[in-house]
């Protein structure tokens, strides 16, 4: 799954200058998954629900995307409420059902689905070139974002070739990543991508340096500051300080 | 194996990004544009192997590949761990965003730490690939408990709430590291006999004999 697939779309959100989005969003983003005052956390589920709509992703995309999160909900729920202590909602001899588990459980539903939905924001609505270039201008290290840039292109080539590495086992009769019974084809498989990819991605690296590559991000973009840019920016930096003040209260 | 976002309080997410932030400059020294493409390929893969899902009775294991990094990768591992921790909490919303700093923490050290005990062996026992590879797969099973321990220790202090949970997801990483400690052996075997050039250890003094 690409990560900027709907960046072409047009919105408020899509026309954000790359820069003051991530200056906006980065301390809400640690705002929402910190935050204590029930207050404070439907103040960032609304705001990054509404942000969400704004920017006009499509809605079966961010589904998607919240599907990991549900699940590791759904997972952690009957667990914290068998083990987060406090007031008994039932008892069966040994065990006790919590009720401070499901407050913590929304809470924690809350807070990962939020963080989630800001993400998506800020990196689905922009080109995965553009968010390079604003991290660079906030002087993350360029041999930092090169890697960034290198790993998510290998991600997508490993796929690639996982999947064609265990069609050909599987028409070969083999069973693979199954379970302790196929360790041998597995290992194969793994030591054979693990060792192909390497190769390749020095034959890639030589390829690029011979072009002219020397670790900087040549992009047509152009970073153009405008007011609505500052606006947006300083009413969610408002936003973010004033739930911070308000948890402190 | 990763903590999410939401679990933990302010001042751990903190305390993680910039112990992760110190980590990161450590290996930023130790790294070159031309390392850049091994890097990469070990993030891309670390991404991948915590996709593969392994059944082991009833229930199934994720792998990680922590001690394989570290062994491969040496101290730029972090580096590798970092990006692959990223994309993981962005496509696949495996750990979180706000937590990157302290699951680079959980994932990179025991990963330095098993390549800060690997490198002896590996001097001391060129020529002998079945002993490396027993050594290195011990070392990468043992990675899978520190980072449990871990885990455990820091949402211990991030607060009382989710040390049940805590308890239980990383007594379930016993079999990981079984399950992890017996591929890493396969896959060291592989290494050592076809390309050990692949590993840090080895990159400045080849071995003496392979097979």
């Amino acid at each position: 799954m690409e990560l900027d697939q709907y960046a072409m779309l047009r919105s408020p959100i899509h026309s954000w200058d790359a820069r003051w989005k991530l200056l906006a969003l980065a301390p809400l983003i640690f705002v929402g998954a910190a935050i204590k005052h029930p207050l404070g956390l439907l103040c960032v589920a609304g705001v990054s629900s509404a942000m969400v709509i704004i920017s006009k992703l499509p809605i079966r995309h961010v589904l998607k995307i919240l599907k990991g999160p549900f699940y590791f909900i759904i997972i952690m729920t009957p667990v914290l409420m068998l083990t987060s202590g406090g007031e008994h909602l039932v008892s069966w001899g040994v065990i006790s059902v919590y009720r401070s588990g499901l407050y913590i459980a929304a809470r924690l539903a809350i807070k990962a689905l939020s963080v989630m939905l800001l993400f998506i924001c800020l990196f689905g609505t922009t080109r995965l070139q553009e968010s390079m270039k604003a991290m660079e201008f906030f002087k993350l290290p360029p041999i930092l974002l090169a890697l960034f840039f290198f790993t998510y292109r290998y991600i997508f080539l490993y796929f690639e070739d996982l999947g064609k590495m265990l069609t050909a086992a599987r028409l070969r009769g083999y069973t693979v990543l199954r379970g302790l019974k196929d360790l041998k084809s597995t290992v194969n498989i793994m030591v054979t991508l693990l060792i192909r990819s390497y190769e390749q991605s020095e034959r890639v690296y030589a390829a690029m340096r011979l072009k002219g590559y020397t670790g900087a991000f040549p992009t047509l973009h152009r970073f153009k500051t405008q007011v609505a840019d500052i606006l947006k920016t300083s009413l969610l930096l408002s936003l973010s300080i004033l739930i911070v003040y308000m948890d402190m209260l | 194996m990763h903590i999410p976002d939401g679990v933990l309080d302010i001042k751990i997410i903190a305390g993680g990004f910039t112990a992760a932030a110190g980590l990161t400059a450590l290996a930023l020294k130790k790294v070159k544009h031309d390392d850049i493409p091994r890097l990469a390929v070990m993030g891309a893969f670390f991404f991948v192997s915590s996709l593969i899902h392994f059944k082991v009775g009833i229930t199934s294991v994720h792998l990680t590949f922590i001690g394989l990094m570290g062994i491969i990768l040496g101290i730029p591992s972090t580096l590798a761990i970092l990006t692959g921790l990223f994309f993981q909490a962005v496509m696949f919303q495996h750990g979180g965003i706000s937590t990157l700093g302290i699951n680079t923490i959980i994932f990179g050290l025991p990963a330095l730490l098993v390549y800060g005990a690997f490198l002896p062996l590996a001097k001391r026992w060129k020529g002998r690939p079945f002993c490396l590879s027993l050594a290195g797969s011990i070392l990468a099973g043992l990675t899978i408990l520190i980072a449990a321990g871990l885990i455990l220790v820091i949402i211990r202090f991030s607060g009382d709430e989710f040390t049940g949970v805590a308890f239980v997801f990383s007594a379930a990483h016993g079999m990981l590291a079984f399950v992890e400690g017996a591929i890493t052996f396969f896959i060291l075997r592989r290494l050592l006999k076809i390309k050990p050039e692949m590993l840090y250890a080895y990159k400045s003094s080849p071995p003496e004999s392979t097979g």
